[in-house]
């Protein structure tokens, strides 16, 4: 999809102002991060069991280009195939070749974040190939030719009635405001799609080395359908997902749900270890799995490599204040919220994804949201000082005076005088408009950006050091 | 192999220049002896376990019958395919499904029994016709209690289809097949060098009926899965 961060700024102005989007950010991500909170709090070891997880994550990057030979001799031996694919064109050349190979016209796929990340879609369907998005929330979204805005709940945007009016207008679907007729009615809709599909695609949330198992997790049951029933399984997975061993994967899979969707487990955990086996009466004849690299290869070689240990369960975009009031389209490409303010910048370049970083209070809800503890907000903090030559000159002076004018005592007393004598000239010369008479809500050019959304608390007329003088002998 | 040997090379020269991201992943705590469980579970006893399978399937709006010896199950299978009216069934392999005689009981009804074979020249007519079966019929390899998971494996007899294109599941477990946790079925399974893993080419772990939340997060039940899993438990 085209990359639009570097108009975060626009983008989320125009958010803020959206109410049918505020009320639904507000629904979901409420919703999900409360949820989120009462299954982790019924757990025991939470705190213990996080660590668990990280250092499962951990330990697989370390080991990552072993794990994933160990990965690709496994499938192999399972009998499918591994290809590599080292950025997006060669990742969509890769399926195109396998498309043409077996004759395959139309497909079935269940939601990937790795295929929206290279553009499959488009891709496919320039090349006379139908593919279809089976996953609830990315159907929807294929139809409405939109993109997700979020990880895990794709249409959190969307409101029913819209919903609703999509469905009636694409598809004729008669008219109903039951979200459980809509969800029948797309049932059927999609059910010949699944049996006459020749082939279906998926992603993959954990790869196990040991084993050469993919692992999908879906809550549909499109996924077991979509990569059960046509004859060949091609999976796009990148290369940080793999795990070592089925412990690994116990923990993750489960940290996974709960801090996702606040769920004890996803209901469709599926893991596929290459082509159905000799005498088994279904599943692919032919499995195919594409290793993507696109960027992840210079992540992992840059100062930033603990992100490639996120497993993409959303939580930190839920505990966002930022997210929850922006919303994920306008972070400007695939991956949203904190993660993707990090993830964003290292794949497609610092300089096209400038606002994101900076797009955070640095408050850490996602540090503490995160279900492998990774220390998002000193990454978004490294990340400004990356950008540090893409700031304003006057922003970057600016805060050269600060430094100087905090790190020279009488230079800061002499600043607070200053800044006391002119606030009460403002308040002198334009007065304040509020009735405790105590916030301006106008101050002059320069300063007025500061002032156009919310008031400025005037300097003291006496400073605290000056106080301490006065009264530091007094009982 | 360009791109493969290309990736991999760098993968590991970036491992080699030990910047502050390396040393982090040096530093992570080493694989423990043993994993912590996630879920918490008191009483292991048989019968604890079945409790608990069946207070946390019915949490997720799946059904629970539980039968003393395989009469009773076999009569609540056929009262079950009666109430849904069911007229063809998608089944496992009646071999693979630890209930005796159930072949009779559900062909004795009259029910068409499809056991979907999707590799030879007759798909398209299979896969038609296994869509319009309103039951499927399995058993499982394992069923973990603290998470209502019911878990299968492909092998000859024993098929993807009949677990997810119904849009009811009717699942038959026997007492002792039910572990405590997912953990503790990986560790059975551990003991024998996740033999159970390599012989087959899927494992699903099925946790309650197929649902969804993405039309504004109302909780929908059947969207493209069973929206009914009826789990028929044989006491032990």
């Amino acid at each position: 999809m085209e990359l639009t961060a570097n108009r975060f700024n626009q983008s989320a102005v125009i958010a803020l102002e959206d109410i049918t989007l505020q009320t639904a950010l507000e629904r979901a991500t409420s919703n999900a991060d409360r949820r989120r909170r009462a299954v982790l709090a019924e757990l025991d070891h939470t705190a213990a069991l996080r660590q668990q997880g990280r250092a499962s994550r951990l330990r697989a990057l370390h080991d990552l280009p072993e794990l994933l030979e160990q990965l690709e001799a496994n499938i192999t031996a399972n009998g499918g195939h591994v290809l590599w694919a080292a950025d997006a064109a060669e990742a969509n050349q890769h399926v195109l070749d396998i498309c043409r190979k077996h004759n395959l016209k139309r497909g079935v796929k269940s939601k990937s974040m790795a295929t929206e990340e290279i553009g499959l879609l488009p891709f496919l369907e320039k090349h006379g190939i139908r593919m279809i998005e089976t996953d609830l929330g990315e159907y929807i979204v294929q139809i409405d030719e939109s993109h997700p805005s979020h990880i895990i709940m794709p249409v959190m945007h969307m409101t029913k009635e819209q919903i609703r009016d999509l469905f009636m207008e694409k598809l004729n679907m008669p008219p109903t405001d039951d979200a459980a007729e809509m969800t029948k009615f797309i049932r059927g809709h999609l059910r010949q799609e699944y049996l006459q599909a020749d082939f279906g695609m998926s992603g993959g949330n954990f790869m196990i080395a040991e084993t050469g198992t993919v692992v999908i997790v879906t809550n549909e049951g499109n996924g077991r359908l979509s990569t059960g029933v046509p004859p060949v399984h091609i999976a796009v997975v990148g290369i940080e997902k793999v795990i070592p061993t089925w412990e690994d994967f116990a923990t993750l899979v489960q940290l996974l749900p709960r801090s996702g969707t606040g769920q004890r487990m996803t209901v469709y955990v599926n893991g596929f270890s290459g082509p159905a086996r000799a005498g088994e009466p279904d599943g692919p004849q032919e499995f195919y799995l594409i290793l993507l690299d696109n960027g992840r290869s210079d992540i992992y070689a840059s100062d930033y490599t603990e992100a490639l240990a996120c497993i993409r369960c959303g939580a930190c975009l839920n505990a966002c204040p930022v997210y929850q009031n922006v919303g994920g389209h306008s972070y400007g490409w695939v991956y949203p919220g904190p993660i993707g303010a990090i993830v964003t910048p290292l794949l497609k370049g610092k300089e096209n994804a400038a606002p994101l970083p900076f797009a955070s209070s640095l408050c850490g809800a996602c540090r503490q949201a995160c279900p492998v503890d990774i220390n998002i907000p000193d990454m978004l903090l490294a990340l400004r000082h990356d950008l540090q030559h893409e700031q304003e000159a006057m922003w970057q002076l600016g805060m050269k005076a600060y430094a100087f004018g905090f790190s020279h005592p009488l230079l800061y007393e002499m600043g607070g005088r200053a800044a006391a004598a002119a606030s009460q000239a403002v308040i002198d010369g334009i007065g304040v408009d509020k009735p405790d008479g105590k916030k301006l809500s106008q101050l002059p050019p320069p300063l007025s950006g500061w002032t156009q959304n919310r008031d400025f608390p005037p300097f003291a007329p006496q400073s605290f050091r000056d106080w301490w003088r006065q009264n530091r002998g007094k009982k | 192999m360009p791109s493969r040997d290309a990736i991999l090379n760098k993968l590991r020269d970036a491992r080699r220049t030990a910047k502050a991201d390396m040393r982090l992943l040096e530093s992570a705590a080493p694989r423990p002896a043993a994993f912590l469980p996630v879920t918490q579970i008191d009483d292991t006893s048989p019968d604890g376990l079945l409790t608990r399978f069946t207070e946390e399937l019915i949490r997720l709006k799946g059904e629970v019958f539980l039968c003393d010896h395989d009469q009773a199950a076999r009569d609540q299978i056929a009262a079950l395919l009666t109430e849904h009216g069911a007229t063809r069934a998608l089944a496992w392999d009646f071999a693979c499904i630890p209930l005796p005689a159930l072949a009779e009981t559900v062909r004795g009804m009259g029910i068409d029994v499809i056991h979907p074979q999707t590799h030879d020249e007759f798909r398209a007519e299979t896969l038609s016709t296994a869509e319009t079966a309103q039951v499927s019929i399995t058993g499982v390899d394992a069923a973990a209690a603290a998470t209502g998971t019911l878990i299968v494996t492909t092998a000859p007899g024993k098929g993807r289809i009949p677990t997810v294109l119904a849009p009811v599941h009717i699942a038959i477990v026997r007492q002792r097949q039910i572990v405590p946790r997912i953990e503790d079925w990986v560790g059975m399974l551990r003991a024998d060098s996740m033999a159970a893993i390599r012989a087959s080419a899927n494992v699903c772990f099925i946790t309650g009926p197929s649902r969804t939340g993405d039309i504004e997060m109302e909780l929908i039940l059947g969207v493209h899965g069973p929206g009914r899993v009826q789990v028929v438990i044989i006491r032990e």
